[in-house]
């Protein structure tokens, strides 16, 4: 295969928050930064995030970074590392204020200051009141942010590479030094050669059945650090949002609560006060997601299986449900066939986000099993785990993650490549033809099984096997058929071997990476013997701080088998500005 | 444009959109004329958050659109009803 060539100082995949974040500040440079991304960079998931963005601005009455600090550690049970958790909450305000400058149109108080609204588990004077942290752009922050990081990228000379597909990354001698991608538009393989990759590729929400995902979310960066043999860290955990609608995924925010919304159970009972005394119906997400499912396996739920909880918006006037939730009326009607005014919205809790991801250091670089810096590679965004989400992400706070650590892994490469070097490392022969063999096999597979049959046989068993409560059988079952389902991938067969648009083959590819994932996911959840906010095991109920304050990594080889390292948790604080925030007993 | 290039399209990066298009290409798309296929094409290119508020009619759009975007609105309470 003839390959098409291009040279760039730095390379970022994935055009969502987190990659246009990088590709901006570098932009900025003299460095030639090329963003290459599978789908249009407007239409990454980033776009899908309404809630907003979280930052101790103080806006609506007195905050404090510490706070929002000690609420993300809390949040995270304990399992953040403390020096990234300090260095994202500082930064906070001024990473928000830089993207007020870009051009985001926040909404406003009657003051013309930025908007803030509370969100589960933000609180002030450290747990004692509610905080008002969260910005929002209308209920589409997410939205305003892609499309404002995205013109200010082009105008700043970011060369696009737009429905490019990358397929895997190419290390020489340990360093990696560039990709190969795969254009869906002219069918060609392009080498892309870089002093500097960032992977921004996202989550990978799609392994699971029901998730509030677009279809893009399958973690392909993930995958393919997986297949250069490092490691993923914490993939246990996946925060399951307590309200997506039952049956379609689509998700209900948290603002919805934030707002006055509040659930009950069939016999109309609103329960979160039940298992969260202050925080009540605003409580962080894994502890409503738990209420949920504890209520329907005590046979409360409603329905007609009992297997879902309702979320009350009726006794909200109009004016609060049109302004400040204009997009969940819309989707309760579509999704669910409900009038919010009248009728409560079916919910049952849906995967929406994951924790863990590639391993970095503060700086985002990329680190292997032993801790040590992988040369060439960094990663952002939510397919990184940095780690400032721990057990669990608070809402609101991934918006954060992917401008202030965006922003960061450019610093960090202007750093790094202060004195680049004149020419690119030179890319083998048999580093080129070994992705390009996987490649091709896939492409040209005849064995018997289709790929879809794969695709769903994986979502069903994670969904069944990786649920919000796991115990030590299920996982291992889980374990014992993702395993067989990763082998039947080398027996698949695609009917179309053809280069240009093959759609086929790209979601194959996509596929390929998802197993990777759900592999990597049940093999941390099985070995983890502890509960730690969204991984709950039903066999080991509590936290053990003894023998579990530390991170996963699991590494998977070619052959689905697993290898697990394991590292502390920074319990230490980047400065003396914050004390290390203490273990204690999680609750709300 | 190709049905697999449509498919691809149909990825709005948001879970609503995706599940409607995507039904909407495998129920519908077919028995289009080519105009009305056009049409489908450039509807693709709306920006996520438009498209999604005129098909849920909470804003106006183009009214060449308007057959489309009313079958679009229909696929989705259709789906509801059979869940
Ligand atoms: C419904 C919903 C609402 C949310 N609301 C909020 C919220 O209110 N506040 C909040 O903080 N968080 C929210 N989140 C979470 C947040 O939106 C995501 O965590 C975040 O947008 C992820 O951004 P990202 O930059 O990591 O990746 P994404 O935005 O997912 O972008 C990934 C990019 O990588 C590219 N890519 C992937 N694979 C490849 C490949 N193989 N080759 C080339 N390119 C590739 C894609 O094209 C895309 O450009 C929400 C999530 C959902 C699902």
């Amino acid at each position: 295969m003839d390959l098409v060539k291009h040279e760039h100082d730095v390379l970022v995949v994935g055009a969502g928050g987190s990659g246009l974040r990088a590709s901006m500040g570098l932009s900025q440079s003299d460095l030639s930064v090329a963003c290459i991304s599978k789908v249009f960079p407007t239409r990454s998931h980033t776009v899908a995030a309404q809630g907003g963005i979280s930052g101790a601005l103080g806006n609506m009455g007195e905050d404090d970074w510490r706070w929002h600090m000690y609420d993300t550690v809390k949040g995270s049970d304990w399992l953040g590392d403390q020096d990234s958790i300090e260095y994202m909450c500082k930064n906070a305000v001024e990473s928000i204020i830089e993207l007020e400058h870009y051009g985001v149109p926040f909404s406003r108080t009657e003051e013309g200051k930025i908007y803030q609204r509370p969100f589960g588990g933000m609180t002030t004077e450290y747990g004692k009141g509610i905080a008002q942290r969260t910005c929002a752009a209308a209920d589409a922050t997410g939205h305003a942010i892609l499309h404002t990081l995205y013109n200010q990228s082009l105008k700043n000379d970011v060369d696009f590479f737009v429905e490019y597909f990358v397929i895997d990354l190419l290390f020489e001698e340990g360093k990696c030094v560039g990709v190969l991608a795969w254009c869906l538009e002219d069918g060609k393989i392009h080498l892309f050669q870089s002093h500097m990759v960032i992977l921004a590729t996202g989550g990978y929400g799609r392994a699971y059945l029901s998730s509030t995902s677009a279809h893009t979310c399958t973690g392909d960066g993930n995958g393919m650090v997986l297949r250069a043999n490092l490691p993923l860290q914490d993939m246990e955990f996946i925060q399951f949002h307590p309200t997506g609608i039952y049956g379609a995924g689509c998700l209900i925010t948290e603002g919805a609560r934030g707002e006055g919304g509040y659930l009950t159970n069939s016999e109309g009972d609103r329960f979160m006060p039940k298992y969260a005394p202050n925080a009540k119906d605003l409580a962080s997400r894994d502890v409503v997601s738990r209420a949920i499912q504890m209520e329907v396996n005590a046979g409360r739920g409603v329905g007609a299986e009992k297997d879902h909880a309702h979320l009350h918006l009726e006794h909200l006037d109009v004016d609060t449900i049109n302004n400040k939730l204009p997009g969940i009326a819309e989707t309760a009607r579509i999704f669910a066939g409900v009038d919010v005014t009248k009728d409560p919205i079916p919910v049952i809790p849906t995967v929406h986000y994951n924790m863990g991801g590639t391993p970095t250091n503060i700086n985002t670089e990329v680190l292997d099993a032993n801790n040590n810096v992988v040369p060439g590679l960094m990663a952002i965004g939510e397919g990184a785990c940095v780690s400032v989400h721990g057990a669990n992400r608070l809402g609101s706070n991934s918006l954060l993650d992917l401008v202030v650590f965006g922003r960061s892994a450019a610093n960090r490469t202007l750093e790094v490549l202060k004195d680049k070097p004149d020419s690119h490392i030179e890319v083998s022969e048999s580093t080129i033809d070994k992705i390009l063999s996987r490649f091709n096999s896939v492409r040209n597979a005849s064995g018997d099984i289709n790929p879809s049959e794969i695709r769903d046989s994986m979502q069903k068993t994670m969904q069944r096997y990786a649920p919000v409560y796991r115990d030590q059988a299920t996982l291992d079952k889980g374990i014992e058929i993702m395993k067989n389902l990763f082998d039947d991938f080398s027996n698949i067969k695609l009917s179309d071997s053809s280069l240009i648009w093959n759609t086929d083959l790209a979601e194959t590819l996509e596929l390929n990476n998802l197993l990777y994932q759900s592999l990597a996911t049940l093999y941390s959840a099985s070995a983890r013997t502890e509960s730690r906010g969204s991984h709950a095991r039903d066999d080991f109920p509590d936290r053990d701080d003894d023998k579990w304050l530390k991170h996963s990594l699991v590494s998977v080889s070619s052959e689905g088998n697993a290898s697990y390292a394991y590292k502390d948790v920074q319990l230490e604080t980047l400065t003396d500005e914050m004390e290390t925030v203490a273990l204690k007993a999680r609750t709300y | 444009m190709s049905l697999n290039k449509l498919r691809w399209k149909s990825r709005k990066g948001i879970r609503e959109l995706d599940i409607l298009l995507q039904n909407y290409l495998e129920t519908h798309y077919s028995s289009l004329d080519s105009l009305d296929k056009k049409l489908f094409e450039e509807i693709l290119e709306i920006d996520t958050y438009d498209l999604l508020n005129a098909i849920s009619g909470k804003s106006s759009y183009n009214e060449k659109y308007e057959s489309i975007i009313t079958q679009l609105s229909k696929l989705s309470t259709l789906k509801n009803g059979k869940k």
